[in-house]
């Protein structure tokens, strides 16, 4: 007889409870004490909490403009990305809105989008959103710019896909694939004047930094176990968090589990124009909430945007 | 922050055998079928708690740790891997201690989460190599979430004489829920080695 070995080797990773973007925060946040001057992380009023029979769990993640000392709760959203994971397959969906976007504010009448931050704080943000696309998210996650800067060089570098050259002061950005450090991952974020499409360029650019720091944490974490726990030790010490210490861990374990090769970035898109002086954007409200429609229940968006 | 050493549950064990490649009776008793007499015992250490932990590896809430945990992990190893009646096509409760919705992923992922791809044609199986090693997340004083390394190797006998030695192997991720620790997550990697079949089979958990 011959002796032959056979080994058939095969991996599967599953994860049943989710959270995406708040594990990119663990990584990158400076050591201090939890305050909002920073980040937050808060569970909406009505939402679902991440549970593990949950299929698809939905995260505002926001920029916020808040200044040193102020608090990210209290101040403009100016990147709003709505963020759709699906803990069972892996997929998301992230959807951005222009922070200009010109919608019902419930309570407060009609105003930019990022505005509602300041008079509501996440609650009403989370509602205007929820007005503006038919989707109330179970979580918003707010970072302030500056801490979003010291996050990222704690990973740096993040490898980011750019669709457009540019170069200002802080950065230079090649079409293709791009390194960034924190200074020039903010840039990137904030870009706008030199993309031809604007705030719906820098909305979709927000999303591909979204992804490209999904991966760079998996990376990371990846390299030995333990890795989730020692970061959301770090991401507590310096996040504002009102969610139960379990919940935040099954949230972030399930950030792990979306596969960055699955998530699919989309733009609410619409036309620009004045209000009151104003620059605003009149988003396609139809088109934001046929892409949420698509959406909700996977998290997946077949055929793309 | 605490680390912890490991603390051993359980006594006799292939501890040595790190790579799961031992053969039934090496250094221990062969029992019927070839398989060795003794099967591995389940072996929990705690390696590590992140966050305020004021115990130390041998304290009385390391070892409570120890036991919830190992308890949870080994309630699915003997359920779906070695308290199992061989030959065995159906893995009743094999989940009890998953979450609700991981059970449902669980049991979609059978071929992988219990011996169902392989139990119909053993006659019998035995642990060679059972570890389980705990990281866990204690922000306040108390574990409320947990990663366990698991390591399986378990030696099985098909009637016509034919060995298998099926390895599960990598994470499942614990969470404690209405009080008590369950398995919401895993990243888990399985291989079957058939050391006296003729040719291969490539076939993804097909088991040869």
């Amino acid at each position: 007889m011959t002796s032959t070995r056979s080994r058939t080797v095969t991996r599967i990773r599953r994860v049943v409870a989710l959270g995406a973007v708040l594990t990119l925060t663990a990584l990158l946040v400076p050591d201090a004490g939890p305050s909002p001057t920073r980040a937050a992380l808060v569970r909406v009023q009505g939402g679902d909490a991440v549970d593990a029979d949950d299929d698809v769990v939905w995260i505002l993640a926001l920029g916020s403009d808040a200044r040193r000392g102020q608090s990210v709760l209290g101040s403009r959203a100016d990147a709003i990305q709505l963020v759709g994971m699906n803990l069972r397959t892996g997929h998301a969906t992230i959807i951005g809105i222009p922070r200009d976007s010109y919608v019902d504010i419930p309570g407060h009448g009609t105003n930019k989008i990022n505005s509602a931050m300041v008079s509501g704080g996440p609650q009403l943000m989370a509602s205007a959103v929820a007005t503006m696309v038919g989707l109330t998210p179970d979580y918003v996650f707010t970072t302030s710019f500056w801490g979003f800067r010291f996050m990222v060089q704690r990973m740096a570098p993040l490898s980011v896909y750019s669709p457009f050259s540019w170069s200002i002061p802080a950065a230079t950005v090649q079409r293709g694939e791009n390194q960034l450090d924190g200074a020039e991952a903010i840039a990137f974020a904030r870009m706008r004047k030199a993309l031809p499409g604007g705030d719906f360029d820098r909305s979709r650019d927000q999303g591909f930094l979204l992804i490209a720091g999904l991966r760079r944490v998996r990376e990371l974490t990846e390299r030995g176990p333990g890795q989730l726990e020692r970061l959301l030790v770090s991401f507590l010490a310096n996040t504002y968090v009102d969610l139960p210490p379990d919940e935040l861990y099954r949230l972030a374990r399930a950030v792990l589990g979306i596969d960055p090769s699955r998530v699919t970035s989309c733009v609410v898109g619409g036309s620009t124009g004045t209000v009151g002086g104003a620059s605003v954007v009149f988003a396609n409200i139809t088109r934001a909430r046929s892409i949420v429609d698509r959406s909700r229940d996977d998290a997946t968006l077949e055929g793309g945007c | 922050m605490a680390v912890l050493a490991a603390a051993a549950l359980g006594g006799c064990t292939d501890d040595s055998d790190s790579s799961g490649d031992s053969q039934p009776g090496e250094g221990g008793t062969v029992g019927a079928l070839g398989l060795p007499a003794e099967p591995a015992e389940q072996r929990t250490q705690v390696r590590k708690v992140w966050g305020r932990w004021p115990g130390d590896d041998d304290s009385a809430r390391t070892r409570s740790l120890q036991r919830a945990t190992g308890r949870v992990v080994g309630g699915w190893i003997d359920r779906a891997f070695v308290a199992v009646d061989y030959p065995a096509s159906e893995f009743d409760g094999a989940f009890a201690t998953f979450t609700r919705g991981a059970a449902a992923q669980a049991r979609r992922d059978s071929w992988l989460t219990t011996n169902q791809t392989l139990g119909d044609r053993l006659v019998d199986a035995v642990p060679v190599k059972r570890t389980v090693s705990v990281i866990a997340f204690a922000p306040k004083g108390s574990a409320v979430g947990a990663t366990a390394q698991v390591a399986l190797v378990l030696q099985g006998v098909a009637e016509s004489g034919q060995r298998r030695k099926l390895s599960v192997t990598g994470e499942l991720h614990l969470t404690r829920v209405d009080g008590r620790w369950r398995i919401f997550g895993y990243d888990l990697q399985r291989s079957v080695h058939a050391p006296e079949l003729r040719g291969s089979s490539g076939s993804s958990g097909g088991g040869g």
